[in-house]
């Protein structure tokens, strides 16, 4: 088998698995405030994620930086706060390809890569090159997250045409609900 | 019906559209629904309430490389410490014991190995800690490691966390190939060519 593909493997599961809640949720706070309409917008700011989570993985994992001071969990859980946050403002019609939000995704990402990157330069095999790791790891990821906005985007076509819901009902709900899970999470991880 | 005169001079306002109370306008009722959904959930569902502990995303992930050298192959996997000890009732001070080096060794031999009769067995090396992993070392034998081809089971962990995944890497000369095993492919097919 190729060493890509293990590590593709690697990527679909790092955030398809149920032990992945804090990717899960950040993710699917991000995906219910769209509808099929904005999707290139959406796909463009996981994109935003997925590019920062590789880079401090790679960062991370080339210096063996760990976080132990707590600092780094605490902002995982945050970011999934202030993700559900944001989805507090009725939404625009269309939404563009370039907002704050966009590049809190990319730093998002970066904070989130922090989590893993240490122990990524590990599961490459010694004398491989680390960057194809990288890019299937990172490709792996951006397939999953892929999947998982589609699903989000598909059930909510579905409940709309079934109950009649309103986008903005759908929202709110999700996002209260995630945002009191990750402030929960916020409590318990607060490093002081 | 015939309405008093009061009533007839009384100017009722017409309005074209409903009239909605302050606190019912839509974004303040926005605010109020999303509030009290964060009070709900946080008190009855949040992880800190039910008591788990799931904001930390937990990486059940070992990993193995093999080298194959002359009629031989040199192994040597790497878990995290804490997991290990937890699968097999040892206590971090007691890693350095012979007991955690015999258990280690039975456990490694029951899910590292090859499922094939005629394949080479791994014998149990040693183990080090090297922070908060083990690194354990294992090796081989084989009269003939060229054209080698056997299934080989490499589930460890998966009995006791079924999102472990464990990946290895095999070298042979100058090539390496990679194999991921996880709780639904524990048993995967090595080829050295």
């Amino acid at each position: 088998m190729d060493s890509l593909y293990v590590f593709v493997r690697l990527g679909w599961d790092h955030i398809l698995d149920l032990s992945a809640t804090d990717h899960l949720l950040y993710l699917s706070m991000l995906a219910i405030r769209f509808v099929f309409a904005d999707l290139k917008a959406l796909l463009f700011r996981v994109s935003a994620f997925a590019l920062g989570h590789a880079a401090t993985t790679a960062i991370s994992g080339l210096t063996g930086w760990t976080d132990s001071s707590g600092w780094v969990e605490f902002s995982i859980a945050a970011s999934i706060a202030l993700t559900a946050l944001f989805n507090l403002p009725p939404a625009k019609k269309k939404t563009a390809f370039w907002e704050p939000q966009t590049a809190l995704a990319l730093f998002f990402g970066l904070v989130h890569g922090l989590g893993f990157g240490s122990y990524f330069s590990q599961l490459t095999a010694s004398g491989s090159s680390l960057g194809i790791s990288l890019l299937g790891f990172t490709l792996g990821i951006e397939f999953a997250q892929f999947a998982l906005v589609f699903a989000w985007l598909g059930l909510w076509a579905i409940f709309e045409s079934a109950f009649g819901w309103k986008h903005r009902e759908w929202v709110l709900a999700l996002s209260g609900a995630g945002c009191a899970w990750s402030i929960g999470w916020c409590i318990e991880k607060w490093p002081l | 019906m015939q309405l008093s005169p009061d009533l007839r001079k009384r100017k009722i306002p017409i309005s074209t559209s409903p009239q909605i109370p302050f606190f019912c306008k839509p974004q303040l009722a926005d605010a109020k629904l999303f509030t009290l959904l964060i009070l709900l959930i946080t008190t009855v569902l949040s992880p800190s309430s039910a008591g788990t502990s799931e904001a930390k995303h937990e990486y059940y992930i070992g990993v193995a490389e093999m080298e194959c050298v002359e009629n031989q192959i040199k192994a040597s996997a790497l878990f995290f410490a804490d997991d290990l000890g937890l699968a097999l009732g040892i206590s971090s001070a007691d890693w350095e014991s012979p007991k955690a080096d015999s258990a280690l060794a039975k456990y490694f031999r029951q899910h590292l190995r090859f499922e094939q009769s005629t394949a080479p067995t791994f014998d149990w090396v040693g183990h080090e800690i090297q922070g908060e992993q083990i690194r354990c070392f294992l090796s081989a034998k084989s009269s003939n490691l060229r054209a080698f081809a056997a299934p080989l089971r490499f589930d460890i962990l998966m009995d006791r966390y079924p999102a472990q995944k464990n990946l290895l890497h095999l070298r042979f000369g100058q090539r390496t190939k990679s194999w991921y095993f996880s709780e639904r492919q524990r048993v995967q097919k090595l080829e050295i060519p």
